[in-house]
């Protein structure tokens, strides 16, 4: 990485930890899985996997509601406040300025994630009292939600390099829904004839699939993760969130910024 | 007093005042409407929905469910209400959305199996959830001694419970005494080939000297049901076998006389 994304990625990142709502976010995630304390506390026998579904739910969406709603307003607010035209006008390429913010806010999350997970593992030490060999998968489960977030962002980045903030937030929500129903369209596609089925095997490969990233509720039952399973989950995520990054990067490059 | 500091206390007394009174009348609404709760409310019942609609989320929302069910069957059980109409809508959205928790089988199942005023009287309920558990579940054991039990206990249907018992008896970290319950129900059912086989089984696997002690009881129990079974049907024959012979000579004995 050259030292002119690494500089536009620290700003990023210092810029969203700056950021208020960041800060409120991440409290309402902890108050959530803190709150899964009293949730097993009603139910009965499954303190543990309230924890788990409860803590990692939490660090899933409130991260999601992260990535996108700083995510969209990277571009946009730098023009808003015209501070782009300092950027671009000095020895800076617009793609490293979107790759450069792509960073930023991918290391935001990534540290999010780890204060969250901090909450999480502290509701379950509270719950069980020790932790066990397979709690380790919580681990992979939490790797698995960053690889989420790196989706996510390089979409929400994506719209936002040729959209208004409102609807690069509806584009980029849209698309995470549609991406937890991924699977259900390819077997979908299965099902269809000739021509539907390519159409739609088409869409199925264009939407990212969100739904092999979810492993909250076998890791809550403490089932173990193949090796596998992270190996092609850790490619797919890196290759999708790149091909919208250069997605993002072509549209930027061509866009009037006059 | 200045002006803003009077207008600060006002409102903060206004609003302690304001939110005591709205929590009096919430406690006279919830008397007048005592069974106007939202939880007798599925205002979605299919499950296959609601997991779609759960965005993948669907172990925290299967929690959420098992957790309604049980305030459902508690409250119902603690009122006496007799009314459990939720109680197999709630127990199969939880499981279509978890399909992994056991837990909610277990109980659900002795929720749902015992006749009111313990359980919700619906056995056939019970039993598809755990048919469907241990479809889902294969290897869990436990599944397979709760389907057994409402067979033996609810249902009284011994040839069944047994045969529930042996299939889960055979499967990694069951407990040894569902052989015995197989044994057991199998001896009830009347199926003594069966049962002697599985009590055979219990003694050779148990250590426990008690355990085989009880399992030679059984075996020397079924064996005398035999011999007396057996001895019933050689004296059956020989009635009959002889029966004409006694009728003829009778015959000829009255003609004499």
């Amino acid at each position: 990485m050259n030292a002119r994304i690494g500089h536009i990625a620290y700003n990023t990142f210092r810029e969203a930890v700056r950021d208020r709502v960041l800060y409120n976010l991440i409290a309402f995630a902890l108050l959530l899985s803190g709150s899964a304390i009293l949730v097993g506390q009603i139910s009965m026998d499954v303190e543990r996997l309230v924890v788990v579904n409860m803590g990692l739910t939490a660090v899933s969406l409130f991260g999601l509601v992260i990535a996108i709603f700083i995510g969209i307003q990277l571009v946009s607010k730098e023009i808003e406040r015209r501070t782009l035209y300092t950027v671009l006008s000095r020895p800076v390429r617009r793609w490293e300025f979107i790759v450069g913010k792509f960073f930023g806010l991918a290391g935001t999350l990534v540290v999010n994630t780890f204060f969250m997970a901090i909450g999480v593992f502290g509701a379950l030490l509270y719950v069980a009292h020790k932790f066990q060999k397979p709690d380790g998968w919580i681990l992979v489960a939490l790797y698995f939600i960053v690889l989420q977030f790196v989706i996510i962002c390089a979409i929400a980045l994506f719209f936002s390099s040729f959209s208004s903030p409102l609807l690069s937030a509806v584009f980029s929500f849209s698309l995470f829904v549609i991406g937890s129903f991924a699977e259900d369209l390819r077997r979908f596609a299965a099902m269809a004839n000739t021509l539907t089925r390519w159409v739609v095997s088409g869409i199925a490969y264009i939407l990212p699939n969100l739904s092999s990233l979810n492993v909250i509720s076998s890791v809550a039952h403490q089932q173990p993760v193949s090796a596998q399973l992270i190996l092609n989950n850790t490619a797919y995520a890196l290759l999708y969130a790149a091909t919208a990054l250069c997605g993002a990067v072509l549209i930027f490059e061509r866009r009037n910024l006059k | 007093m200045k002006a803003s500091r009077t207008i600060t206390l006002t409102a903060a007394v206004l609003l302690v005042a304001f939110m005591l009174g709205s929590a009096i009348f919430l406690q006279r609404l919830d008397k007048i409407r005592t069974k106007a709760t939202l939880d007798e409310v599925l205002y979605i019942t299919s499950p296959k929905a609601l997991k779609r609609m759960a965005l993948g989320y669907d172990g925290l929302l299967a929690d959420v469910y098992w957790t309604r069910a049980i305030q459902y069957f508690g409250r119902n059980h603690l009122f006496e209400t007799g009314r459990y109409d939720q109680l197999a809508p709630l127990l199969e959205i939880t499981t279509t959305l978890d399909p992994h928790l056991r837990v909610a089988y277990e109980f659900g199942a002795f929720f749902l199996a015992p006749a009111p005023p313990n359980g919700a009287g619906m056995p056939d309920r019970a039993i598809r959830l755990l048919e469907y558990g241990i479809q889902q579940n294969p290897q869990e054991p436990k599944l397979f001694y709760s389907l057994g039990f409402i067979y033996y206990v609810e249902l009284k249907d011994y040839a069944k419970a047994s045969e529930v018992f042996a299939a889960g008896s055979v499967l990694p970290g069951a407990h040894p005494s569902m052989k015995v319950l197989a044994a057991t129900c199998a001896q009830h059912a009347g199926e003594s080939q069966t049962a002697r086989m599985l009590w055979i089984m219990t003694y050779k696997t148990f250590p426990e000297e008690n355990v085989q002690a009880n399992a030679l009881a059984h075996l020397e129990f079924l064996w005398i049901r035999m011999d007396i079974r057996s001895s019933s049907c050689r004296m059956a024959r020989f009635e009959s076998r002889t029966r004409t012979v006694f009728h003829l000579s009778r015959k000829a004995c009255r003609r004499i006389t």
